[in-house]
C-alpha cells in the first residue's frame, strides 16, 4: 500500500522537536475519524426520527448520545493505547473474553428469550458485542504469532476453535444472530495470513452446502402443496432433513472428494495421503457445524432465512416487513420525503424501524440522495481498514485491521441488503447507525484500534 | 510475504467494493427506478378513503318528466372508539332493538370493524323511523352514526322499466371497470349501458391511517359531483298508454312506437313488467315485503325479460307488407291478376301437402289490394311462389329485419330473415313449402317487436331505415347540454313513388275496411297491419303493425300479444291506444265519443 492511502496526513516529514502529542494528531486518520463521527451524527438524528412514533423521541436520542460520548471516549483511549498489548497477551484475552461469555449465561438478564444482557448498576450492555472484538484481536495475534503455520492445514484448528468457542457459549443464550459475524472475521483473517487458497475454497463450500441445504429444506417446507403434488420433490424434501439421509449425502461429498484425490494422484500430482484425512475430518466438521446451525435456528428464523428468496410466499407474516421496507426506500425516491416525514416508519409499517430497519427510515425521509452518501460513508470505512491493514506495522495490526474491517463489512452489507430486500431478515444492527448502546460502543472501541494501529505505522 | 499479503488485501478491498456497487445499484432501482411506484404503494398504505356515495344522474321523457331521479335515505354507519368490551355488547344489545337485525348478526357485522378499527356500513337504507330512533339514542350508542345518502328511486314505478333498468351491487366481473367494492351499478337498460354517465363522482375523505388501521387524521375531502343527466326520446304519455293497454289485456306481450321520421323510440314496453324500486327498497318501511326483488328473479313470467328487444316471434301476415312491396317492385306480376282462394292451397310434389286459409270458406277471386286487406293466405302462397324466395329475403333484409337495429340497450334480438342459403349442409334443401311458409310469415322467420316497429316505420317514411334511438341528449347537471344524439340514417330502401302510395292506400285500407278496423280512429287516416302467428307451444301471437296519419306520419307502431290468438282483436285496440296519446289531433276527437267499430267473429280472424 502507497501513502496515497492516506491523504490527510500533515507531514511525512518528522520533526526533532515534536512532542508526542503532536505526533500523534500528526499520524492520526482524519478521514477514518470524520467519516465515523458522521455516520453516527446521521445515525442520532434518524433515531431520533424513527422514535417519534414512541412518543419520547427525545430519551432514545439521549441513550444513543451518551452511547456516542461513551464510545467516543473509549475510541481515544483505545487510540493512544499501543495495540501491540493485545498481541502480547492473546491467552489473558482469550480467557477473559470467555468468562465474560459464560458469566452472561450465568447472571445475565434474558429479553426476547435471550440471555443476552449484563447489567452494571443502570447500564446494559452485551458482552457479545465486547466478546467479537476480542476474538478478533485473540485470531490475529495466533495467527501473528505463528504465521509460518498458517499455510498448512493444521494451522487452522486454533483460529477454528476460538472462534468455535465463542459461537459456541454465544449459541448457549441462544443468539443466532450474534454469532454470524465471527465466520466471516475469521475467514478474512485467515485469507490475509495467507491460507492456501484450496483449504478456503473447501471451507466456504462446506458452508455453501450446508446453507443451501437449509435454505432448500425450509423453502420446501413453507409450500406443503407443492410437495403434495410432487413426490420427487417431496424425497428431496425430505433428504433435506438432518438425519441420517443427510449423513449419507455428506459421506457421498467425501467420496467424491476422496475419488478427486485418487484421479490426482493417478494424473502424477503429488499430493501426500494425509490431505485425504484432513479432508475428510473438514467434512465432519461442515456436517456436524451445519446440524449444530440448523438445530440452533428457531422456527420463524429459518422461515425469514427462506422468506427473501420470495416475499410474496407470506406477504402477512415473513415477507411482510421485506416488502415494506422495500416500499420505504423506494418512496423516498431521489429527494425523500422531508426529514421527520416518512410516512412507512412513523405509522408503524416498518419493524423495528429504530434498529434494524434504521436504513429504510432514512432512505425514506432523505432520498437516494442522503442514502447513496451513507453507503459511500461505509465504503470509506472499509477502504480505511484494508488501507490500514496495508500500512500497519506488524502482521497483527493488519490482520486485526483487516478481521474489524470485514466485521464491519459483514454487519453493513447484511444489513443493508436485508432492508433493501437481498438478504433474510436477520435482526442484525447497522453498526453506527442503528440504535443500541452496546453495538455503537463496540463499533466506535473497534475504531479506536484501528487508530491505534494506524498512528502506530511506523516503526521507531 | 508482505506483497503477498498486500494482494490479498487488495482482493478483500475488491469483494467489498464490489458487493456494495451491488447495493448501490440496488439502491438506485428501488429509490430512483421503482420510486414513483413504490411511492404510490406507500401511499395506498397510509390512506384509507371513506366514500360519499354521488346521486346518480337524472332520467327524463322528451318532455323532461322525471323518469328516475334520488332520493336521500339513511345509512347507519359504526366507527370503533376503542370501546370497552361490556359497553360494545351494551350497544350490540340496542342496535339490535332498533335495526331488527339478531345479536349475533351484528357482532359479525362489527368484529371485522373493530378488528381493523375502520369504518362499517351497518345498513344501507335505512327507514326514517330507525333514524330517528338512532337519533334519539345517540348518547348511549357509541361509534354509531346516521348519515344521509342520496338513493336511486323511480317516481314512476315500473313505468319504462325495462328501458330505464336497475341497480344492483357491482359484481365480479365488473369490478374491473373501476367500481369500488359495494358500489351500485346499472345491471339493465339506460342504466347499465349509461352507468359511466349516470354515476358521477363518487366523493369522501382521505383518512391517514397507521400500520394496524387506526385513523389518525383526515388529509382530504371531496364533495361527490352527481352523475349526468339523460334525456330520453320516450314520451310519457305514449308510453302510459301503451303499458295500460298490455296489462287491460292481462297477457304477455310488447309495444314499440317510434317516430318515422327520425327513428325516435316514444314507447318501448314489455309485460309482465317490473318495478324497479324493488332492488332498492328500504328496510322497516311499510310494505317492504311486496317489492321483494328475489321473487323477481324467479317469476315463470320472467319479468325481467324484454320482450319489445328480446323476445323473438313469427311475423305471421305483418311479413305480407314486405310480399307486397316486392310483388310492386317485381316485373313478374301483375298486380291485378286475380287468384282464386278456395280455402287452401295445394302443393304438388312427390308428397302433395295442403297450406290453409285462415278462412274455411276462402276469399274467392282476389288481387293484391284485397289479398292485403283481407289477409288472404292463398293469395300470398301463389305471389311467394311467382316471387321467389331470394327476392323476397333481399327486401327484408334491406328493411333491416333480420339483424339488430342497434338501439343503445343491451341484449336485443337479431330476430332471423330464412332464404336458400340458410341451409348450409346437403341434408335438407330448400323448397317451395318453405316459401309459402316464408311469404306468410310463418316457419322459421322471427321478428322483435322492435324489428317489427321499423318495418311499419320505413313503410311510413317512405324507405328510410332510422337506426331506432332512446336517448335525445345527455346534459350536465347544470343543464347544459353534454351530447346530442344524431338522428343517423342507416339505409334508404329506393322504391318507385307508386310503390309507396300503393302500401298507403293498401294499409289504410286493411284499417278502413279490411281485418284492422278496430284500430280506426274518425279524422285521423292509419295504416296498418293484423298478424296471427302460430305457435306449437300454445295460442296464436297477436300482431299489428300501424303508422299514421298516413299522409304524414308521425308514429310507427307496433303490438304483440303473446298467444293473444287474434291480431284484430288483441293487439289492434292496444296500437289505437297508443296512436291516440301520440297524436294530437286524434286527442281532441274524445275517444269516448267513438264507438269501438264491431268486429264479427269471421273478421276477426287475420
Amino acid at each position: 500500500m502507497t501513502r496515497s492511502l492516506s491523504p490527510l496526513v500533515f507531514q511525512s516529514q518528522s520533526d526533532a522537536s515534536e512532542t508526542p502529542f503532536h505526533r500523534f494528531l500528526r499520524h492520526f486518520d482524519w478521514v477514518l475519524f470524520l467519516d465515523v463521527v458522521l455516520l453516527c451524527l446521521a445515525g442520532m438524528v434518524m433515531v431520533y426520527s424513527a422514535c417519534l412514533r414512541f412518543g419520547h423521541p427525545e430519551l432514545y436520542f439521549g441513550k444513543q448520545f451518551f452511547a456516542f460520548a461513551v464510545g467516543l471516549t473509549v475510541m481515544f483511549v483505545l487510540a493512544t493505547v499501543n495495540y501491540q498489548i493485545f498481541g502480547q497477551y492473546p491467552k489473558t484475552l482469550f480467557f477473559l473474553s470467555l468468562s465474560l461469555l459464560v458469566l452472561v449465561l450465568l447472571v445475565g438478564k434474558t429479553s426476547r428469550g435471550t440471555k443476552a444482557w449484563l447489567f452494571l448498576g443502570p447500564l446494559a450492555f452485551q458482552p457479545s458485542e465486547i466478546c467479537k472484538i476480542a476474538a478478533i484481536l485473540v485470531v490475529s495475534a495466533w495467527c501473528a504469532g505463528n504465521w509460518r503455520e498458517i499455510p498448512r492445514l493444521k494451522g487452522l484448528f486454533i483460529p477454528f476453535l476460538i472462534v468455535l468457542a465463542h459461537v459456541g457459549l454465544i449459541l448457549l443464550q441462544p443468539d443466532f444472530g450474534s454469532t454470524l459475524v465471527y465466520f466471516p472475521v475469521l475467514l478474512g483473517i485467515l485469507f490475509t495470513a495467507g491460507t492456501n487458497y484450496l483449504y478456503l475454497f473447501i471451507i466456504l463450500f462446506y458452508g455453501m452446502v450446508a446453507g443451501s441445504v437449509l435454505a432448500v429444506h425450509v423453502g420446501f417446507s413453507l409450500a406443503p402443496d407443492f410437495l403434495q403434488e410432487h413426490a420427487f420433490w417431496n424425497f428431496i424434501f425430505k433428504g433435506t432433513k438432518i438425519g441420517k439421509q443427510f449423513l449419507v449425502l455428506q459421506l457421498f461429498m467425501t467420496g467424491a472428494a476422496l475419488f478427486a484425490w485418487w484421479m490426482a494422484r493417478e494424473l502424477r500430482l503429488r499430493i501426500p495421503g494425509i490431505y485425504f484425512f484432513f479432508i475428510f475430518l473438514v467434512a465432519l466438521a461442515g456436517w456436524s457445524s451445519s446440524s449444530l446451525f440448523l438445530n440452533s435456528l428457531k422456527g420463524y428464523q429459518k422461515k425469514r432465512l427462506t422468506v427473501f428468496f420470495s416475499p410474496r410466499l407470506d406477504p402477512m407474516g415473513a415477507g411482510y416487513h421485506v416488502i415494506q421496507s422495500e416500499v420505504a426506500l423506494g418512496s423516498g425516491r431521489i429527494f425523500g420525503k422531508g426529514l421527520f416525514s416518512g410516512t412507512q416508519g412513523r405509522l408503524g409499517f416498518l419493524p423495528e424501524q429504530h434498529t434494524d430497519f434504521i436504513f429504510s427510515v432514512l432512505g425514506e425521509e432523505l432520498g437516494f440522495v442522503a442514502s447513496g452518501f451513507v453507503l459511500l460513508l461505509y465504503l470509506i470505512l472499509l477502504w480505511r481498514c484494508i488501507a490500514i491493514a496495508g500500512d500497519a506495522r506488524d502482521l497483527f495490526g493488519s490482520l486485526a485491521a483487516v478481521g474489524i474491517g470485514c466485521m464491519f463489512a459483514f454487519y453493513g452489507l447484511v444489513s443493508l441488503a436485508m432492508v433493501m430486500g437481498m438478504a433474510p431478515v436477520t435482526g442484525l444492527p447497522l453498526p453506527f447507525i442503528s440504535y443500541g448502546g452496546s453495538s455503537l460502543v463496540s463499533s466506535l472501541a473497534a475504531v479506536g484500534v484501528l487508530l491505534s494501529i494506524h498512528v502506530r505505522r511506523y516503526t521507531h | 510475504m508482505k506483497s503477498e499479503m498486500e494482494g490479498r488485501l487488495r482482493v478483500i478491498l475488491a469483494l467489498f467494493v464490489g458487493s456494495f456497487a451491488v447495493l448501490a445499484a440496488r439502491l438506485f432501482y428501488l429509490q430512483v427506478i421503482q420510486g414513483e411506484k413504490l411511492r404510490t404503494v406507500a401511499e395506498a398504505n397510509r390512506t384509507q378513503i371513506v366514500f360519499e356515495r354521488a346521486p346518480r344522474g337524472l332520467i327524463l321523457d322528451r318532455n323532461s318528466a322525471v323518469l328516475a331521479d334520488n332520493r336521500p335515505t339513511f345509512v347507519v354507519i359504526f366507527t370503533p372508539l376503542n370501546l370497552k368490551r361490556e359497553i360494545l355488547a351494551e350497544v350490540i344489545r340496542r342496535l339490535s332493538k332498533i335495526l331488527g337485525l339478531s345479536e349475533e348478526e351484528l357482532a359479525k357485522r362489527l368484529k371485522p370493524a373493530i378488528r381493523h378499527s375502520s369504518m362499517v356500513r351497518l345498513m344501507d337504507r335505512a327507514s326514517r323511523h330507525i333514524a330517528f330512533a338512532l337519533a334519539e339514542q345517540k348518547p348511549n350508542l357509541p361509534g354509531v352514526s346516521v348519515v344521509i345518502e342520496m338513493q336511486r328511486r323511480y317516481p314512476q314505478n315500473g313505468l319504462a322499466a325495462h328501458v330505464l333498468g336497475f341497480l344492483g351491487q357491482v359484481s365480479q366481473e365488473e369490478k374491473g371497470g373501476g367500481y369500488r367494492p359495494n358500489a351500485l351499478v346499472g345491471k339493465m337498460g339506460l342504466e347499465k349501458n349509461y352507468d359511466k354517465v349516470l354515476r358521477g363522482e363518487d366523493g369522501g375523505m382521505r383518512l391517514e391511517v397507521d400500520a394496524s388501521g387506526r385513523s389518525l387524521k383526515i388529509l382530504d375531502s371531496e364533495e361527490p359531483s352527481v352523475g349526468y343527466e339523460i334525456r330520453t326520446t320516450l314520451d310519457l304519455k305514449v308510453q302510459q298508454a301503451a303499458e295500460e293497454g298490455l296489462k287491460e289485456c292481462g297477457k304477455s306481450g310488447a309495444v314499440v312506437a317510434m317516430d318515422p321520421r327520425n327513428g325516435d323510440i316514444l314507447a318501448i314496453a314489455s309485460a309482465p313488467g317490473f318495478d324497479p324500486n324493488a332492488f332498492v327498497y328500504i328496510r322497516g318501511e311499510e310494505n317492504a315485503e311486496d317489492y321483494s326483488a328475489g321473487s323477481l328473479l324467479i317469476d315463470p313470467e320472467e319479468p325481467l325479460f324484454n320482450r319489445a328487444i328480446q323476445g323473438r316471434y313469427p311475423p305471421g301476415s305483418i311479413f305480407k307488407i314486405i310480399d307486397t312491396v316486392v310483388a310492386l317492385e317485381s316485373k313478374k306480376v301483375d298486380i291485378l291478376e286475380t287468384n282464386y282462394c278456395p280455402g287452401y292451397y295445394r302443393l304438388s310434389g312427390a308428397v302433395p301437402k295442403t297450406f290453409l286459409c285462415w278462412k274455411k270458406e276462402g276469399h274467392r277471386s282476389v288481387a293484391l289490394l284485397d289479398g292485403l286487406v283481407n289477409s288472404c293466405n292463398v293469395y300470398f302462397y301463389k305471389l311467394g311462389l311467382k316471387l321467389g324466395p331470394d327476392a323476397i329475403e333481399s327486401l327484408a333484409r334491406q328493411f333491416g329485419l333480420g339483424s339488430r337495429t342497434g338501439i343503445e340497450i343491451k341484449g336485443e334480438d337479431e330476430g332471423l330473415i330464412p332464404g336458400r342459403g340458410m341451409f348450409k349442409t346437403n341434408k335438407r334443401s330448400w323448397y317451395d313449402g318453405d316459401t309459402l311458409n316464408m311469404a306468410i310469415g310463418q316457419g322459421t322467420i322471427l321478428f322483435t317487436p322492435l324489428q317489427a316497429a321499423q318495418m311499419a316505420s320505413v313503410v311510413a317514411s317512405r324507405g328510410k331505415v332510422y337506426r331506432p334511438h332512446l336517448v335525445k341528449e345527455v346534459r350536465y347537471p347544470t343543464g347544459e347540454i353534454f351530447s346530442r344524439a344524431k338522428t343517423e340514417l342507416m339505409r334508404e330502401v329506393r322504391l318507385t313513388p307508386g310503390t309507396w302510395d300503393f302500401m298507403d292506400q293498401a294499409m289504410t285500407q286493411v284499417v278502413e275496411r279490411g281485418t284492422g278496423q278496430s284500430c280506426k280512429i274518425p279524422g285521423v287516416a292509419v295504416g296498418g297491419k293484423t298478424g296471427t302467428a302460430q305457435n306449437p307451444h300454445g295460442k296464436d301471437h297477436a300482431w299489428f303493425v300501424a303508422f299514421a296519419p298516413v299522409e304524414n306520419p308521425t308514429i310507427a307502431v307496433s303490438v304483440l300479444i303473446e298467444h293473444g290468438v287474434h291480431g284484430a282483436t288483441a293487439a289492434a285496440p292496444i296500437a289505437r291506444k297508443v296512436l291516440l296519446a301520440a297524436l294530437p289531433a286524434a286527442g281532441t276527437a274524445s275517444a269516448a265519443n267513438m264507438a269501438k267499430p264491431s268486429v264479427s267473429g269471421e273478421f276477426s280472424g287475420d
